[in-house]
């Protein structure tokens, strides 16, 4: 397992915000986490990267149980949230290849690990444009692709996409299943939009007043009434069988 | 308006430059004279007032430089004191300096250089804080972690990160700070009691001892960093300051 929480408790001013979380998460996974706005979704992520502390609780990273010191980040997790976070003052290439400068790599090595990025990425026509007149979408695929060059062991999507219009975050949504499948990514993706979270994730729980419900397959996820997964279904169904 | 004003400022400055390298304005002339002495050489700096110089310049950049660096980082991690910082202000300066001084007679800094730089750094300091505090944005924050995520050190995210995109607040914050050092008196006299000879010391003691080409040559002195920095300031810096941007 790469990530396993127990009984995870945040308390924000005598109010619980997450209750006695727990989960676990094997390599190569990624966990869709939905649930409505203030349900704890953000929280959750935070916590687990060291952003916010835990009240009472364990996380066990790579087996190990993690001890943060405050404002440290954990050591393998990469927090992606929808403000890209770019570094405005460094090219796209050096914003992507940041990563790879604690890696020990030849610059040939850095070079193409770079390139092929960018390929992936599909942003070598806008290579040499400043990160800050980039678009939204781009901005988010050089976040992404910064992220995951640094091969973190745990990727962490707090709604990264839903900044972005319907037809970017489809082009982005593509952009990142097909690094999840070359780089074996294990990541934990929050989202309130059911389309994104059934098409990105093979693991699925649903957040509500900070309690995490766990489904064990992708039909039982679909198949509970209260995910609106399959009212979101028969939505499109009808949306497609009037036209 | 603009031209009325323009107008009066180089008359004041024009009569500054004239005073500052006179030494006589005899009754009835309308302008000053004795440009040149005897032999017809003509000294614009003497050893008091280069000794001046150097005491102020050495006293305004170690303040800048002390209450922007330390500015900086207390900026950020006593985030939640920006009140507090603002207490130096609630009182005139001077009276401020009146009722520190009896602190610094007893730990032995009244009358000493270190003794009004002290002084100095109680007045410059709050603003360095107050000034560079808005520069610790939530985006920035999560910016530095990020960096520390992707593998960076510390001090990677310091000199890389942090560093390029403080450089402008903190170039500005340096100026700052080097000016209110720079234009201080009442710290100076206070404090230093007469015995620290910084520029506006120089040019009051002048005054009262009716030499007013001297204290002409020691206030044209004084204006230039002004006068640079405004400029630098214009021109390099203002409008660099987006603090963060993704």
């Amino acid at each position: 397992m790469v990530l396993e929480i127990v009984d995870l408790i945040k308390i924000f001013d005598k109010t619980p915000v997450l209750n006695k979380i727990s989960f676990s998460l094997p390599k190569g996974e990624t966990l869709s986490i939905i649930g409505p706005s203030g349900s704890g979704k953000s929280t959750l992520l935070k916590v687990i990267s060291n952003r916010l502390p835990v009240t009472t609780g364990h996380i066990f990273f790579n087996r190990n149980k993690l001890n943060p010191i405050p404002q440290q980040p954990n050591k393998g997790m990469v927090y992606l949230s929808q403000e890209p976070l770019l570094f405005s003052h460094l090219s796209l290439v050096k914003n992507i290849s940041f990563g790879l400068n604690f890696k020990n790599l030849s610059p040939n090595q850095f070079l193409s690990k770079t390139q092929h990025m960018i390929e992936l990425l599909e942003l070598k026509e806008v290579m040499n444009v400043p990160v800050m007149h980039l678009s939204g979408g781009q901005k988010q695929r050089v976040a992404l692709g910064r992220a995951i060059l640094a091969e973190p062991t745990l990727l962490l999507l707090d709604e990264p996409f839903s900044a972005l219009d319907n037809f970017t975050r489809s082009t982005v949504q593509k952009v990142f299943q097909k690094l999840c499948a070359e780089f074996s990514i294990t990541s934990i993706i929050v989202t309130h939009d059911i389309k994104e979270a059934l098409l990105l994730g093979n693991r699925f729980a649903k957040l509500e007043k900070g309690a995490l419900k766990n489904y064990s397959t992708r039909k039982e996820f679909i198949n509970d009434p209260s995910t609106g997964a399959t009212e979101e279904i028969n939505y499109w169904k009808s949306v497609v069988n009037e036209k | 308006m603009r031209w009325i004003i323009l107008f009066n400022f180089v008359i004041v400055i024009g009569l500054l430059i004239l005073l500052a390298i006179s030494s006589e304005w005899p009754y009835p002339n309308l302008m000053p004279g004795g440009y040149f002495s005897k032999n017809g050489s003509f000294q614009f700096f003497n050893l008091v007032l280069l000794k001046s110089i150097y005491q102020s310049l050495l006293l305004s950049l170690t303040l800048a430089l002390l209450t922007t660096s330390i500015g900086f980082v207390a900026s950020r991690y006593a985030s939640n004191h920006t009140r507090l910082a603002l207490l130096p202000f609630l009182i005139a300066p001077i009276i401020l300096m009146a009722t520190l001084r009896h602190f610094f007679i007893t730990i032995g800094v009244n009358n000493t250089w270190g003794g009004v730089l002290l002084g100095q750094f109680f007045l410059a300091y709050p603003f360095a804080f107050i000034f560079l505090h808005p520069f610790w944005t939530q985006k920035l924050q999560d910016a530095l972690i990020t960096s520390q995520e992707l593998g960076a050190t510390f001090m990677y995210t310091f000199t890389k990160i942090i560093g390029p995109l403080a450089r402008p607040a903190l170039t500005l914050c340096f100026f700052q700070t080097f000016l209110i050092s720079w234009f201080d008196y009442g710290t100076a006299i206070i404090i230093g009691a007469g015995q620290v000879k910084t520029l506006t010391v120089l040019v009051y003691q002048y005054v009262q001892e009716a030499n007013i080409y001297l204290a002409a040559r020691a206030s044209l002195i004084i204006g230039i960093p002004a006068f640079v920095l405004l400029l630098i300031n214009k021109h390099y810096i203002l409008g660099k300051i987006p603090f963060y941007g993704s």
